[in-house]
């Protein structure tokens, strides 16, 4: 994938994106129907846009932004957070907390797009050729805004290279793996932050981008050297626009366990590797640090071991044992299991055949509380399309976990 | 007084912990925990998204113990960096 922006033929240039381009072509018109250009902000941005399908860049020399924000993202933030806010009212921020940041990164991408050689009074205008999502890379220089200062060429540094090629396999296997476009379904643009905060040892998703830590380079490194942490972190995106599953209790559990499942799967298909890979299983293998190492950590888990010595954060392997007080980084070790056994009982590669399972009971309408029961069930649902066979290696992999679920006539007998 | 802090959460789910006498805290700290204490955060606060951190921030002095549970966002940073994970 080209990665830098490049003149096209005709006039026009065009903007890489994960699956294809985005053409640019010049508008002669200096503003386009509807952009509110108010005297004011000038954050050095050059480009504008209004809500149309199309996009339009205008005024190429004027150092003016064609699109204001009359709140800052900022206080938009702490008002979708605060404890005091009702929670209608924050429902209503977390909205327009979610559209200013991608209407600046709209901008922001624009602004991009401006520096390609477009120095001429002419507008510049934009014309999705297919709606594919679109990555943007930000250095929070070891400070906690966000998404902090964006990266225009990420070929250029080791570390934004990794991350956004790896962010746009992520991509790619969702979309050739699963026929999944994006986070959303739609092509949502693919938001990533590096150098979040000082000595930071963790990566999380904010609910609209990824972000990663340095790590205090003791116990953790660099959160962003493990592929599978990568695809956890995009996965939680998938599983916010799916089934919302709430961060708590037995859903936030599925939650991480879903999150796990499919960063694992995705570290596989890249390393091309078969389900019986035992390596391929252990999650968070490359951002363990020299403390951790000396110590025998390997991994932060292992999903077909998750009471392992080797892994940093040790894990139930049985429903039985399920702590409802328990973070959802423990019980999720779980249904990790119960995939990891599935998918080494089907044999071959798991992202053939097991992880489309679990994708096809992802996206089958689970509730936001949804339970290890249900989604077990669900799971079984979802294999049985793919023959009594394939279901019932769902079921008997939940049963190695110590849960059971419904099994049609046809399944028993296979 | 003796504060006790522990982490839990984050993508790497390893709870850290860590503890200070009052004359061990310093200004920043003591700053960030008279903060927290005068406004401390609704028992269902959250931070949005997912593998966020979140704190449990136990106080004991002469009045008893106080108990408060924090999310990230809300965590004053001088005291988010005192629990330390123990291999």
């Amino acid at each position: 994938m080209c990665v830098a922006m490049r003149r096209a033929a005709g006039g026009g240039s065009v903007i890489p994106t994960l699956d294809g381009v985005v053409f640019l072509e010049y508008n002669s018109r200096q503003d386009p129907p509807g952009v509110y250009r108010p005297e004011g902000e000038n954050d050095g941005a050059v480009s504008s846009f209004h809500s149309t399908p199309e996009a339009h860049m205008t005024n190429l020399d004027t150092p003016k932004c064609g699109c204001c924000f009359i709140i800052s993202l900022e206080v938009l933030r702490d008002l979708a957070q605060g404890e005091k806010v009702e929670s209608a009212d924050r429902a209503t921020y977390q909205r327009a907390y979610a559209m200013t940041q991608r209407l600046r990164l709209v901008r922001e991408g624009h602004r991009l797009a401006s520096l390609t050689g477009h120095q001429s009074g002419l507008g510049l205008r934009a014309t999705a050729v297919a709606k594919q999502p679109v990555e943007h890379l930000f250095d929070c220089k070891h400070a906690t805004t966000l998404p902090g200062s964006a990266v225009p060429d990420p070929t250029t540094d080791q570390a934004f290279k990794t991350v956004f090629d790896t962010t746009a396999k992520v991509a790619e296997f969702y979309k050739t793996v699963l026929g999944r476009n994006s986070i959303d379904n739609q092509g949502m643009d693919l938001v990533s932050s590096l150098n979040y905060d000082q000595d930071y040892q963790n990566a999380f998703w904010d609910g609209q981008q990824m972000v990663y830590g340095n790590g205090d380079n003791k116990v953790f490194i660099d959160f962003w050297r493990s592929p599978d942490v990568i695809g956890h972190e995009l996965t939680h995106g998938v599983t916010q626009h799916e089934s919302g599953l709430i961060y708590d209790g037995q859903s936030g559990a599925l939650n991480e366990s879903i999150s796990d499942c499919f960063g694992a799967v995705f570290a596989q298909w890249l390393a091309n590797k078969p389900a019986s890979d035992a390596g391929g299983w252990l999650i968070g293998a490359g951002i363990m640090g020299p403390a951790a190492k000396a110590k025998g950590f390997t991994c932060l888990r292992d999903m077909m071991n998750p009471g392992a010595p080797h892994c940093l954060s040790r894990q139930p392997t049985s429903y039985k044992d399920f702590d409802p007080t328990g973070d959802v980084h423990e019980n999720s070790g779980i249904a990790n299991r119960a995939f990891a056994v599935f998918a080494q009982t089907l044999g071959g590669n798991s992202y053939d055949l097991a992880i489309k399972v679990w994708y096809d009971a992802c996206v089958s309408g689970l509730s936001s509380r949804t339970t290890f029961v249900d989604f077990a069930q669900a799971t079984v649902t979802a294999a049985q399309k793919r023959g009594p066979t394939v279901a019932k290696a769902v079921a008997d992999a939940w049963r190695a976990v110590d849960l059971s679920v419904d099994l049609p006539q046809s399944a028993l007998a296979a | 007084m003796r504060v006790r802090i522990e982490r839990r959460g984050g993508v790497a789910g390893r709870p850290a912990v860590g503890e200070r006498e009052d004359h061990e805290l310093t200004a920043a700290e003591q700053a960030g925990l008279k903060d927290l204490l005068a406004k401390p955060p609704a028992p269902q606060a959250m931070a949005m998204g997912a593998d966020r951190f979140s704190y449990k921030v136990t106080v004991q002095d002469e009045k008893g113990t106080t108990v408060l549970d924090v999310p990230e966002h809300l965590m004053p940073k001088p005291l988010a960096a005192i629990p330390k994970i123990d291999l």
